[in-house]
């Protein structure tokens, strides 16, 4: 059993099949954009980063964008670069020439500025375009699968409703053989005890409680007497009192499966079940982080009704209530809030997991019928 | 009466209020609890279940999310006023 998907030189399985035009560097983000405007159906990636930077944050943004373009879910990708910048077209592309898909390269200064690189960029997308209409889906298995989880705009029903609802699908995927990741370090803050319980090993326990540690004194370091709130007025106006209240409602998102792995950023899991991933709370960096990783679906939960989407991967928007069900309903793909009128859990989760499959095999989540393509990624030290 | 209040664990000593409870409305939905809002609970918020004494924990998921910031009586609202974090 399984899906249906685009099985990659790597063996790995796509739920899409995008054609990606990236930016090495954001001064060419408008080449990148005029090539969308040309060839709606290519997925434009734009970011404000690739030059004055630090090392580490060069070194995030480079394997982000790498990982980004290794997702299953893209089939090719153009990278445009500018010429002078830190993070070169070509060096990125020899990354992502591992996964066996195409990448081609196109750098502003050498082709002679912007109209002409995109001139040529259209030519080179269209092709690919064409290249990945001709690609059929094949027999995928669930052990396949990496499912990104994520809450945002959360209400105190997030974890009362939608939250234990995607932990309930998370234990399936994790039963099935595929791969959940819990990211969201920040609303770990609290809750970490809980998780280190359930580490596969006392060394992952140990990382657990460091990498959560490390980000409480972060966090207190930064907000100082404020730290306990580090949750939006949003948060607070919706019935959270604290940190930790938000954080227990937030992991439960994980299921009950033990912890195999603790990632970095943006890094792929190299064991199946749930893995912890080290991300800022802030949905979109989180989004970002996960999907470079490899996970093609998001379950993203909100109570107080977030849009946001990614451009690569589809996303589930999972409302914790009725009200903003039907107050949001372009924006929203499932309803948690029957939980609270007697539909029962078993009889939710068997629905979004029948959802899960369906949007597997292509068809579109909400977020993306609305183009609600949101991508940012995580840097962290000053720019120069 | 339809239920007004969800508790998530049963060594949780709040529930979730599903929508506005009203000062002297019974709290419904929780079995075997006798108990009336002592004020007005917002919806998504927090409603004691039992008398909670200064310091004392606060339990919701089945896991301590903070201590009363002052003594805390069944059928209050616990929120940002009444409870705070770690112990602090």
């Amino acid at each position: 059993m399984g899906f249906l998907g685009y099985r990659r030189p790597d063996g790995r399985c796509g739920v899409r099949n995008h054609v990606v035009v990236m930016s090495s560097v954001s001064c060419v983000n408008g080449v990148v954009n005029a090539v969308a405007r040309a060839l709606p159906e290519v997925k434009p990636v734009t970011h404000p980063e690739g030059c004055g930077r630090g090392l580490a944050d060069v070194e995030i943004t480079q394997r982000t964008l790498a990982g980004l373009c290794r997702n299953p879910n893209v089939s090719s990708v153009l990278i445009v670069g500018l010429g002078c910048e830190f993070l070169k077209a070509g060096s990125l592309a020899d990354l992502v020439r591992g996964s066996g898909k195409p990448v081609e390269t196109l750098v502003v200064q050498e082709q002679g500025g912007s109209r002409k690189t995109t001139a040529k960029a259209v030519e080179i997308a269209a092709a690919m375009l064409d290249a990945a209409r001709s690609q059929v889906r094949e027999p995928c298995g669930w052990e396949d699968l990496v499912l990104g989880l994520e809450c945002g705009g959360s209400d105190a029903l997030s974890g009362v409703t939608a939250n234990p609802l995607v932990g309930a699908a998370a234990d399936w995927l994790v039963g099935q053989g595929g791969t959940v990741i819990l990211s969201e370090t920040t609303e770990m803050i609290g809750a970490e005890h809980v998780l280190a319980r359930r580490a596969s090993s006392p060394a992952i326990a140990d990382e657990i409680l460091r990498l959560v540690q490390a980000q409480r004194k972060f966090v207190k370091e930064s907000l100082g007497p404020l730290a306990d709130l580090v949750i939006s007025p949003g948060n607070i106006e919706g019935g959270l009192s604290n940190i930790m209240e938000k954080s227990l409602g937030c992991i439960i998102k994980g299921g009950t499966s033990p912890v195999m792995e603790v990632l970095p950023y943006g890094v792929a899991p190299t064991r199946k079940g749930l893995v912890i991933m080290d991300t800022p709370g802030s949905d979109i960096f989180s989004l970002t982080g996960m999907a470079a990783a490899g996970a093609q679906i998001m379950l993203f939960t909100t109570g107080r009704g977030s849009p946001a989407g990614f451009p690569l991967a589809p996303v589930i928007k999972i409302a914790s209530n009725s009200d903003l069900y039907q107050r949001m309903e372009d924006d929203m793909d499932v309803d948690a809030g029957r939980l609270l009128e007697g539909v029962s859990m078993a009889d939710a989760a068997r629905e979004l997991v029948e959802l899960i499959g369906r949007v597997a095999e292509g068809e579109p989540t909400k977020a993306e019928a609305n183009l609600q393509d949101c991508l940012s990624i995580h840097t962290v030290g000053a720019a120069f | 009466m339809s239920r007004n209040a969800l508790r998530i664990h049963e060594s949780d000593n709040v529930a979730v209020a599903i929508r506005e409870i009203a000062a002297g409305e019974r709290i419904c939905g929780i079995e075997g609890l006798d108990l009336r809002a002592v004020e007005t609970i917002p919806r998504n918020h927090k409603v004691a279940l039992a008398e909670v004494a200064l310091n004392g924990p606060v339990r919701k998921y089945g896991e301590v999310i903070g201590f009363a910031a002052k003594p805390i009586r069944p059928g209050q609202w616990v929120h940002t006023h009444n409870l705070k974090g770690e112990g602090g």
